[in-house]
């Protein structure tokens, strides 16, 4: 009975991730309420690096592979590896650092709970009040 | 022929096609991925110089090399990638070759994830640890990196050589069977000519040698065919023309003979006509001449009666005179020798001189009146020989002492004639015997019966006439040179006179011997 219970939850699971979308989440003191995927973009490109003249952007990465982070550079028109050509352009051209490379989801989501001005991207689900939600990517199946 | 030309336009297509995919997908990706490689060996050369070199303008300068070898790779892969969509779409791209690019990518992202935190050393003066790095794992990634543009590239030329190939050999193939194709074409128009020939130059040869024979006059010509279709018509129209034109000429063939036969009639109609006016002329001058003959012959046989009465008395009353002068005796005035004597003897000669030449004025009168016959009824029984006669003492004096007349007369019958005319005939005859007699020579007259036929023979002693005036002789209208013939249309007149007389007339002469005419007459 108990295996039935966890198979269904297991599936249900596996449903709600299915279906699930990817979570733009910022710090909650951004001064930013929703994202535009063009200021997206510029954020994680580093051509813009202050969410206002006071606060600096804080980018996060997740340093796996997974189908959030697929789905999220997706969305920005950037496949990962040419994401990372224009951060070592970026980096070589001295004009910036890359976004923080993250191990999990969890750790990235406390990074971003703790950091002002940081913004990165989670599973829907892992979302928490602890951090402000900009923009909801539909994940592909 | 057109046939082999869609089929080669076909087929070119084909080989254009299959030259596109190479020059349009997988020689441009070969090309692509060969540049990626290129570059991204380029960059990891120079990112190895960059993690030895201390010196900060250099470093400057090689991160800026770095920088647009980046922007070369990001923009080649973006040519490639766009290959890529298109020839996805075109079911040109394997699954093998996306399978690889796909790794590469991954590799890649690896490769420029190491590196980020390899410059990050770098920035830290973390050489030692960079460089671990840098011939470490970044050294593995990048090989397995390289060795995935390396298959992409090889298979990318693979594909090329296998579209080239199969465009070598469609067009190979095609070559093959567009040589067949002219060569059946070429066989199909031969064969096809052929049948035309048969069916078309065969008819047409024969319709030409039926025209040639018809030309040449064979109108029994008939062409057989029968279609239905141009020659077919050609044919029948050429029988039809044949036909008609038989037809016309069995109609003027019929047209000319009857002309010919009518043209024949009226060459007869036209001599007869010309004999006939020839004989009323002949006959008219000789009525007329009649007249005057027998006007002449009467007025002088009266006058010349008289004379030959007055000589016969005056003869007679001299011979009493004589007698009476000789019973008296011969008295001195009288005498022989005396003038008286001899006026008695000029009296007596002139006495008996008149009485001769009223003789021979009545003899001649006599056969001027015979030979006109104008006294006597025109067809009856005569002796030819009378004629003939009549007619020397009336040429008496052409005949003159120069031409001796040879007369062998046989007992010949009396025969049914116009004795007239027949005297005209034997005068021209003797006439013209006597004209071809130069100087002395000899008339023979010859006359024999034999087969119920009498014939007479005038033959001459004179120069004769040539062969070719002899055929004309007798023509109407001929006169031969003065010397020969002057009776101009006398020898034609003779001609017709015996033809009328169903009898004939002959010539035979020899230049320099003679000439003789012979006539034969039927006796009843």
């Amino acid at each position: 009975m108990k295996a039935a219970i966890v198979t269904i939850l297991l599936l249900l699971g596996w449903a709600e991730t299915s279906f699930s979308q990817v979570a733009v989440i910022a710090h909650k003191s951004v001064p930013m309420d929703t994202i535009k995927k063009s200021e997206l973009l510029d954020f994680y490109t580093g051509d813009i690096k202050k969410w206002n003249a006071a606060q600096a952007v804080v980018r996060l990465d997740l340093k796996a592979r997974s189908d959030t982070k697929k789905a999220f550079y997706k969305f920005l028109g950037k496949s990962p590896s040419r994401m990372k050509s224009i951060w070592l352009k970026k980096m070589l051209s001295g004009e910036g650092d890359p976004p923080l490379s993250m191990h999990s989801e969890d750790a990235l989501l406390q990074k971003v709970a703790s950091t002002p001005g940081a913004i990165g991207f989670v599973s829907q689900r892992r979302a928490t009040g602890d951090v402000k939600t900009l923009f909801l990517i539909e994940k592909e199946k | 022929m057109a046939g082999v030309h869609v089929y080669s336009a076909r087929k070119m297509a084909e080989i254009k096609a299959e030259i596109d995919e190479v020059t349009a997908s997988w020689l441009p990706r070969a090309v692509a991925i060969s540049d990626i490689n290129f570059n991204t060996a380029n960059l990891r050369i120079i990112q190895l110089q960059h993690a030895f070199v201390t010196d900060a303008a250099r470093k400057q300068k090689l991160a800026i090399t770095m920088i647009s070898l980046l922007d070369e790779i990001n923009e080649t892969r973006d040519t490639y990638e766009m290959l890529k969509a298109s020839s996805e779409k075109r079911k040109l791209y394997s699954e093998n070759e996306d399978k690889l690019y796909s790794e590469f990518d991954q590799q890649w992202d690896r490769y420029q994830d190491l590196s980020l935190t390899i410059f990050q050393l770098i920035r830290e003066n973390e050489h030692a640890a960079a460089v671990a790095l840098l011939n470490g794992e970044a050294q593995d990634v990048f090989n397995d990196l390289s060795a995935d543009l390396s298959e992409l590239v090889s298979i990318n030329k693979q594909d090329s050589f296998d579209a080239a190939k199969r465009a070598d050999m469609t067009y190979q193939s095609t070559h093959r069977i567009m040589i067949s194709l002219y060569i059946f074409t070429l066989l199909l128009s031969v064969f096809i000519a052929a049948g035309l020939a048969r069916s078309i130059i065969g008819p047409v040869q024969q319709l030409q040698q039926a025209a040639g024979r018809v030309a040449k006059g064979d109108l029994a010509v008939r062409l057989d065919m029968p279609g239905k279709d141009e020659i077919g018509n050609l044919a029948q129209s050429f029988n039809q023309m044949t036909a008609s034109l038989q037809d016309a000429n069995e109609k003027t063939r019929s047209q000319a003979e009857t002309l010919e036969a009518r043209n024949q009639d009226l060459g007869r109609t036209m001599y007869q006509l010309k004999r006939t006016h020839n004989e009323l002329l002949m006959k008219e001058k000789m009525a007329s001449l009649g007249d005057l003959v027998a006007g002449i012959a009467h007025e002088i046989n009266n006058p010349i009666g008289v004379v030959i009465s007055a000589a016969d008395v005056s003869m007679r009353c001299f011979d009493k005179i004589e007698s009476v002068l000789e019973e008296n005796g011969a008295t001195e005035e009288t005498k022989n020798g005396s003038l008286f004597s001899k006026a008695l003897k000029i009296l007596k000669d002139n006495i008996k001189v008149t009485s001769l030449a009223g003789d021979r004025i009545a003899t001649i009168v006599k056969s001027l009146k015979n030979f006109a016959r104008l006294d006597e009824a025109e067809y009856q029984k005569v002796d030819i020989h009378e004629g003939i006669n009549s007619g020397l003492t009336l040429l008496g004096t052409e005949l003159t002492n120069r031409i001796k007349i040879k007369k062998e007369y046989s007992d010949i019958p009396r025969i049914e004639c116009y004795p007239g005319q027949l005297n005209q005939v034997f005068i021209s005859l003797l006439r013209n015997a006597s004209n071809a007699i130069e100087g002395s020579g000899t008339i023979g007259i010859k006359t024999f019966a034999k087969e119920n036929h009498i014939h007479v023979q005038i033959s001459d002693t004179g120069k004769g006439i040539p062969q070719d005036r002899l055929k004309r002789i007798f023509d109407f209208g001929f006169s031969a040179d003065g010397s020969r013939v002057k009776m101009g249309s006398g020898l034609t007149t003779a001609y017709s006179i015996i033809q009328k007389h169903n009898g004939e007339i002959k010539v035979k002469s020899k230049v320099g011997k003679g000439t003789t005419f012979s006539i034969a007459l039927p006796i009843k």
